[in-house]
């Protein structure tokens, strides 16, 4: 079972290796990448609920103008 | 009674509840892409086309990506069960459950289009099924998995809303 012992080690030369490659210097480009889909989704987010609730302000539901119901 | 307060009384404001839900499906959306596509069928991984995982220590260096993307999931899905606490303590908030999923389904269609496009095609860090057919499947993941998505919440959070207006 040698390559569990590889797979689990937590400080022997592989996992080292591969932390070495992670925080190398692509490590905040590669940040960017990873937080960069997210912010967008984000602020397109803001920009629906901000949207969304104009229209209510706006007395628009769905497209039709809000009729009192009373 | 003026437009706003009748709005605001009888069907309530839908922005809080609309967030909270694009926020919880982008999370979820991200969870479905991390474990079904990065660890279950291993299509890919966050950034398998920059360092492809051919041996152990480049295995190694795209999982510790897959566990940033993860933790970013999920303090996405942490915000977005806050917002959906804060949104169900307001009196002000239309409560619909289809509202509800179809914000998920429509943030979980958010995260698909606007990942794919960035991370597939602009960037090019992986691309959803790597190979002959590559550019097929990360088209199908934008249109399919994105836009359909986006566009089926927005027919049923849509749906809510007509019924709330046509109510009696």
């Amino acid at each position: 079972m040698m390559a569990v012992s590889i797979l689990a080690c937590p400080d022997c030369a592989t996992a080292r290796a591969a932390r070495d490659l992670v925080f190398s210097d692509g490590f905040w480009v590669n940040s960017w990448y990873a937080v960069l889909p997210f912010v967008v989704a984000v602020l397109v987010v803001r920009w629906i609920v901000r949207r969304v609730d104009q229209r209510v302000d706006q007395g628009v539901t769905d497209g039709q103008p809000h009729v009192d119901r009373e | 009674m003026d437009n706003h307060t009748s709005i605001a009384s009888n069907e309530g404001r839908r922005g809080p509840i609309v967030g909270a839900g694009l926020i919880l499906g982008i999370g979820l959306g991200g969870f479905v892409d991390g474990i079904l596509l990065h660890q279950i069928l291993q299509w890919h991984n966050m950034l398998s086309s920059v360092v492809p995982p051919t041996d152990l220590v480049d295995m190694k260096y795209n999982m510790v990506w897959d566990g940033l993307f993860h933790a970013l999931t999920w303090a996405l899905c942490a915000i977005g069960v806050g917002l959906l606490f804060r949104a169900g303590r307001r009196a002000d908030v239309a409560w619909s459950g289809r509202i509800l999923v179809g914000a998920l389904l429509g943030g979980w269609g958010l995260f698909n289009f606007v990942e794919g496009l960035i991370d597939h095609q602009v960037l090019g860090i992986h691309h959803v099924h790597p190979g002959a057919d590559q550019l097929a499947w990360d088209l199908g993941f934008v249109f399919a998995g994105g836009a359909g998505l986006m566009l089926l919440g927005y027919l049923i959070a849509r749906g809510s809303a007509r019924t709330a207006a046509i109510a009696p």
